[in-house]
């Protein structure tokens, strides 16, 4: 397994610089290691900060912590515990009771799959009176498929996943969802993380081109995550291809870095760091990793019979195609003749003259002038067919028809978006001055950071020989539990998203200016723990699951609060509002309409005309796949990370509820509560047809009672049964509701200026048209639902 | 149990939710923030790390609070009149004498040999004169083209800046530079940091919003959020129809908002009961009351029916060619005279899309486009000022970057067909409004009207001008984000002001 392969040149550096701190007892026992690089003097690092920062916590690479035994309660149920409670006895703390059933259902399945359990697997776990019944709980939600569903999200903010290309063009990248299957996947069968890490930086070279490994096609797939960041197309247009060259090397170096290491490279992308002990310099030495990677956007994944089978069926159609191709061409010829004619007449003479001549005829400077004239002259087949006479076009037509048909039959084969190496003239990575690509000063080989080695490693061999294997040396090194980050890095994420906070507050930056970390203990134990379990990300789960910290309650108590406002030190659950897919899906989920497919192409959900506007690129050439290409509505009720990320459009739903930006990495999402959240989810269509999905599914399973209705609803939404208190309210509502909708018009005053907006109403709760006042008062009743804090906070 | 669809209830307790019962549950909503929420939330502002601590605190019940300026402010709001896809200087506002002798002469070897030119596009050799007839207006004759007969009669209102220059020479690049400081996609927005530097007036409208038919090249990201929380993000307003996405439920539920609100917010209180030192839930209780007022002002604020036949008239939002742009200038003064902070036009239209890009045909481009601009434009300015707005209210218009003053080589030489290509070597804007000494010029380009010359200035230093016209440092305002304090300017001191503007 890879975690054992260390990167040569770390060994050799490590076992010249390792050294333990003298240090005895306790401190001892938390004795710690690091290739101390830094202190040697010759080392340019050692000049920032007048070596003040360079025993930073994160540079010394995590060891085994001895789990505390001091003082620690009954309430503490595993070594997650003890950490957390040791922390708390210096402030007076404890953990609070454990969370009741129906929020540890609740908690744990929106935690782990990010979706509402249903009322059958509450009422079951409810009832569970074995000892162990938490346990498979946790196990059964670790290998549901949707599992991977939500997981993957988590990754995909990590490394800036969308589907198109961004900027003017925004082009769709049809195949890039297999990129994002695999991610999926790869947390459902809990690929080791340092696999994970290899097979995206460097994929491509860890298989040679003979290689049967089915695994092979994966890694190419995997290395998807380079091909992510946004790319402006038009670059090649306007003579900025260097420029271009130069963003795409920074977003791959900074995505990197934050990634997987937590560590801010954009910050010295122009500059020595202004906090971290990093060089300019260690910016271009990571970049120059890359130096060698080209995009390779249609790799065929197919086996090589499979592709051969492909090749023969398309040579066959394309014999069958030829005469009828012959036939297609003739038809237009007229029409052909007629708009060259009519062009030519609006060419100044002198270009005609100069047209007339044999292309052999024409020098260089002639050919330039020409070349605008010659394009006009290059017709679309559309444009010359409009100048065919009535008589003349049937037969056009029919054999469009002819073509079309056999066009059809071709097959393709499966393609991803990747990359590779150039096989040769690597371009030299200099030092850019002020971060200015054309500004160059000194040359850099591929480098780690200087604090940690300053020297230049060797590089490996890869497996596909026609790499450079730069890629495979950065991996080694990155997926290393000798790496002093990656493996903090990644169990911090996790936590993070188990407790709404992690255990480092800024998950993308490990360094001076991220926030230290709270139980800095527990953070290396945990890591220690991943490395040692094969770096299984669901072994991670289950020590923080398992743990009382996790499963206690989030209500507050007058003296935590007072003493703890942050809940720092974890002497409850936090609440947390649901994020902007969770919401979506869960809406849907509890709505009756959500289909749990698995994978495929991403599909388009309907967005308002007027949104789309907003993207002018959309109207101008759907060819070049900058269009957007609405899926049917029905097909769209998926789980919101199998929906399309256009980077220009994000889907104003999601967006709204503080979805991540793709352009970089996003650890940790803001959570704001503000307005036009409260709009977007009364009024928005997906919301008011899934409040009336809601009440028609309930009005089914309960046709007689008003009262099992309620039941169902709560039931659905909050899991528990409404109160009596409750129950009243929503009868008097109804009954409001229905009252108004009677008598609405009469006085009309919320109504006065709204005109007919079709464009606006995307989907007009078409489900909505031929309901009676009852079923619309409930479905009102249904929106609140939805709208209420119970069901949007997870506690 | 009976079904309450039965009419034979009349539970008295249901007038509890007419008005009265409301305001005195609001009055309890905001008690209830007051107290609980903002002891945390002061807590939650103090953060383990200092270069944290220094990014502006925002209340995260009421994002849009006012908050103080850095120094005494000249403006507080902006109408942005982005002019995309690039007016040509040389056929607008920065007159070039030379120009119009040299029609057809090749631009001088001088000239090509200067590295900025050879590094961007292939222009065409010769010189273009501009084919519209220019005048002088104003008490220090202003040079305007005929383009602009109206928004020349407001020479005097006007600063134009002709020494602009930009960093890229493609639409998409330019265009997010200019609206965001930055050539590649992500960053706040202008728009964004002033909402994010001083909160906005009115609570119950966006406090940056945009307006147009179609959006600019690089689509939203023109006007998003960036790393700034999505309350500072431009909010897409219609000109016609309910202003805002997803402001009103679908039509078949209409008339039973209130009641929905209502309900909501009875369930949220009956959940807070249990449950408290939780902040977060005061806040989405906040958040309902104020969505249900701002569905009331965002509708009457796109009401355009509600102002006077010759204010109408004034725009031409009854002219076929003016109605859009009329429209959305009106529209314009409507928000920002409510007390929206920052207000974006983008000028695109479906067809052409491409805006004032004209690589072909400048003349027809320039026409319609003028056409359909200049009237509303000089309204604007007109309405503002016997309001009493402009004093206050800063207007600016530029496009991404401007166009050469060769003709574009791909454009075919026939006169009607010509075009000019991009050129972000040296364009012009202008300025007015909120204390702009107007009738104007600052700086200048050469004798053709290509590079600027006296007094360059960078997209940077316009955006630093802009911040300081609203009493805000640009190196001042910055949000630490990801570990890194991010600016508008970029890296700090890398911006100047643009010297004289304000007298």
């Amino acid at each position: 397994m890879s975690q054992t392969r260390i990167c040569r040149f770390l060994i050799a550096a490590v076992a010249m610089l390792e050294f333990t701190i003298p240090a005895s007892g306790e401190e001892k026992e938390n004795s710690i290691r690091i290739g101390a690089a830094w202190q040697d003097t010759r080392n340019p690092v050692a000049k920032l900060w007048d070596g003040q920062r360079l025993d930073h916590w994160a540079l010394k690479v995590p060891i085994r912590m001895t789990v505390p035994s001091d003082g620690i309660s009954s309430r503490a149920s595993t070594a997650v515990d003890c950490f957390v409670q040791s922390k708390q006895q210096n402030v007076g703390l404890r953990l609070s009771k454990e969370a009741d059933r129906r929020t540890l259902i609740r908690r744990a399945t929106f935690d782990l799959i990010g979706l509402p359990p249903t009322v059958d697997e509450m009422l079951n776990f409810i009832s569970d009176e074995t000892s162990d019944a938490y346990e498979r709980l946790v196990d059964r939600l670790l290998s549901s498929p949707q599992y991977g569903m939500r997981w993957g999200r988590h990754w995909l903010d990590v490394v800036r996943y969308a589907d198109t290309n961004g900027y003017e063009r925004d082009e769709f990248k049809s195949t890039m969802w297999r990129y994002r299957d695999y991610v999926i996947d790869s947390f459902n069968t809990d690929l080791p993380f340092d696999q994970f890490v290899h097979e995206q930086i460097a994929g491509d070279e860890m298989t040679s081109e003979e290689s049967t490994d089915p695994r092979s096609q994966l890694r190419f797939t995997a290395t998807g995550y380079l091909r992510l960041g946004p790319w402006d197309t038009t670059k090649s247009k306007f003579d900025t291809e260097e420029a271009g060259r130069d963003e795409i090397l920074v977003d791959l170096t900074n995505t990197t870095g934050s990634a997987f290491l937590g560590q801010t490279l954009g910050c010295c992308r122009c500059h020595d760091h202004k906090t971290d002990p990093l060089l300019q310099a260690d910016h271009y030495r990571l970049r120059a990793f890359f130096a060698g990677v080209v995009f390779d956007d249609e790799k065929v994944i197919n086996s090589s019979e499979e592709e051969a089978k492909i090749a023969k069926h398309n040579a066959e159609v394309d014999t069958r195609l030829k005469p009828i191709m012959m036939t297609y061409r003739q038809t237009l010829q007229p029409g052909r003749e007629r708009l060259r004619a009519q062009t030519l007449s609006s060419f100044p003479a002198e270009i005609v003259k100069l047209l007339a001549l044999p292309e052999d005829h024409r020098d260089a400077a002639t050919s330039q002038m020409l070349y605008p004239y010659l394009k006009k002259l290059d017709f679309y087949d559309v444009d010359v067919a409009d100048q065919l006479t009535q008589a003349e076009k049937p037969a056009y037509l029919e054999a469009l028809r002819l073509v079309r048909e056999l066009e059809k039959e071709k097959r393709e084969c499966d393609t991803i978006y990747c990359v590779k190496d150039k096989e040769s003239d690597i371009p030299a990575t200099h030092v850019l001055e002020g971060g200015a690509y054309a500004d160059r000063r000194e040359e850099v080989q591929p480098g780690i950071f200087s604090v940690l080695d300053p020297n230049v490693p060797e590089i490996v061999s890869p497996k596909n020989s026609k790499s450079t294997g730069r890629r495979t040396s950065l991996a080694q090194w990155i997926a290393s539990e000798r790496n002093p980050w990656t493996a903090r890095v990644m169990v911090n994420r996790i936590w993070q998203h188990h407790f709404g906070r992690g255990i480092v507050a800024t998950p993308d930056d490990f360094g001076y200016s991220g926030i230290a970390p709270s139980h800095p203990e527990l953070l290396d134990w945990l890591a220690v723990e991943f490395v040692r379990s094969g770096w299984s990300i669901k072994h991670v789960h289950r020590l923080i699951m398992l743990s009382s910290t996790y499963r206690q309650s989030s209500q507050v108590s007058t003296e935590s609060f007072a003493a703890d406002p942050n809940n720092q030190w974890l002497s409850r659950q936090n609440m947390r509002r649901m994020d902007a897919e969770t919401l979506r899906d869960s809406v849907l989920a509890v709505a009756g309409s959500l289909a749990l497919v698995t994978t495929g192409p991403p599909l388009w959900p309907e967005v308002p005309e007027a949104v789309l506007r907003a993207q002018p690129g959309i109207y101008e050439n759907a060819g070049r796949l900058q269009g957007y290409y609405t899926s049917p509505e029905k097909s769209t009720n998926v789980r919101s990370i199998l929906l399309v990320r256009k980077r220009s459009v994000p889907m104003p739903f999601l967006s709204v509820f503080n979805l991540s930006d793709a352009s970089g990495t996003c650890g940790r999402r803001e959570v704001t509560n503000n307005a036009p959240q409260a709009l977007s989810l009364l009024n928005n269509p997906l919301s008011t047809r899934a409040a009336t999905l809601f009440a028609s599914r309930l009005a089914v399973a309960h046709p007689e009672s008003f009262q099992e209705q309620i039941d169902d609803a709560f039931w659905s939404a909050f899991g528990r049964e409404a109160s009596q208190e409750e129950f009243a309210l929503l009868h008097q509502s109804c009954r409001m509701i229905i009252d108004r909708l009677k008598h609405r018009g009469e006085n009309g005053t919320e109504s006065s200026n709204r005109s007919n907006d079709p464009e606006l109403d995307v989907g007009n709760a078409r489900v909505l048209e031929n309901s009676s006042v009852e079923r619309l008062a409930f479905a009102e009743l249904c929106r609140a639902i939805l709208n209420s804090n119970e069901f949007i906070f997870i506690e | 149990m009976a079904l309450p669809f039965s009419n034979n209830h009349n539970d008295p307790n249901v007038t509890a939710f007419g008005l009265g019962g409301r305001r005195r549950f609001l009055h309890h909503a905001t008690a209830g923030v007051s107290s609980l929420a903002l002891a945390t939330m002061l807590q939650q502002q103090v953060r383990s790390n200092a270069s944290d601590e220094e990014s502006i605190p925002i209340d995260p019940v009421q994002p849009l609070l006012p908050r103080p300026t850095h120094f005494p402010a000249k403006v507080d709001r902006m109408i942005f009149l982005f002019q995309y896809g690039s007016p040509s200087q040389v056929d607008t506002f920065d007159y070039k004498p030379e120009l119009q002798k040299r029609e057809g002469q090749p631009l001088p070897d001088s000239y090509r040999a200067n590295p900025k030119l050879a590094h961007t596009l292939t222009y065409g050799r010769e010189l273009m004169a501009s084919p519209f007839s220019w005048s002088q207006h104003g008490t220090n004759g202003l040079w305007v083209s005929e383009l602009f007969p109206n928004v020349a009669k407001h020479a005097d209102d006007l600063c134009v800046v002709r020494s602009m220059f930009a960093d890229s020479n493609n639409h998409a690049p330019a265009s997010l530079s200019m609206n965001t400081g930055v050539l590649v996609e992500g960053k706040p927005s202008l728009g964004s940091w002033l909402t994010y530097g001083l909160g906005s007036v009115n609570q119950n409208l966006p406090g940056y919003v945009v307006l147009f038919n179609v959006g600019p090249y690089g689509g939203p990201t023109n006007f998003a959020n960036g790393f700034l929380q999505p309350a500072f993000s431009g909010i897409h307003f219609r000109y016609s129809g309910p202003p805002v996405l997803d402001l009103v439920p679908p039509s078949i539920l209409e008339g039973t908002q209130r009641q929905t609100i209502d309900l909501v917010q009875r369930l949220n209180r009956m959940h807070q009961a249990t449950r408290m030192g939780h902040p977060e839930l005061d806040g989405r209780i906040a958040a309902y009351e104020l969505a249900y007022r701002m569905q009331a002002e965002a509708m009457s604020i796109g009401d355009l029916a509600s102002e006077t036949k010759e204010t109408q008239d004034m725009y031409g939002i009854h002219e076929k060619e003016t109605a859009e742009y009329g429209r959305m200038c009106l529209l314009s003064r409507r928000l920002v005279e409510s007390g929206v902070r920052v207000v974006q036009l983008f000028n695109g239209v479906a067809s052409p899309k491409d805006g004032w890009d004209a690589h072909t045909k400048l003349f027809e481009n320039h026409r319609y486009n003028a056409k359909r601009t200049d009237q509303p434009i000089a309204a604007l300015l007109t309405d503002l000022k016997q309001r009493g707005l402009l004093e206050r209210t800063l207007v600016v218009w530029c496009g991404e970057f401007g166009r050469t003053p060769m003709w574009d080589s791909g454009s075919g030489r026939l006169r009607s067909d010509a075009g000019r290509n991009h050129n972000p070597l040296g364009f012009s804007i202008w300025m007015a409004g909120g204390g702009i000494q107007g009738g104007r010029t600052i700086g200048s380009t050469d004798e053709f009207g290509l590079f600027a010359q006296e007094s360059p200035y960078s997209v940077r230093d316009l955006h630093s001008t802009i911040l300081h016209a609203f009493g805000l440092g640009s190196n001042e305002l910055y949000f630490t984000n990801s570990g890194r304090q991010e600016r508008l300017i970029g890296v700090a001191d890398s911006a100047k002001l643009i010297s004289g503007l304000f007298g």
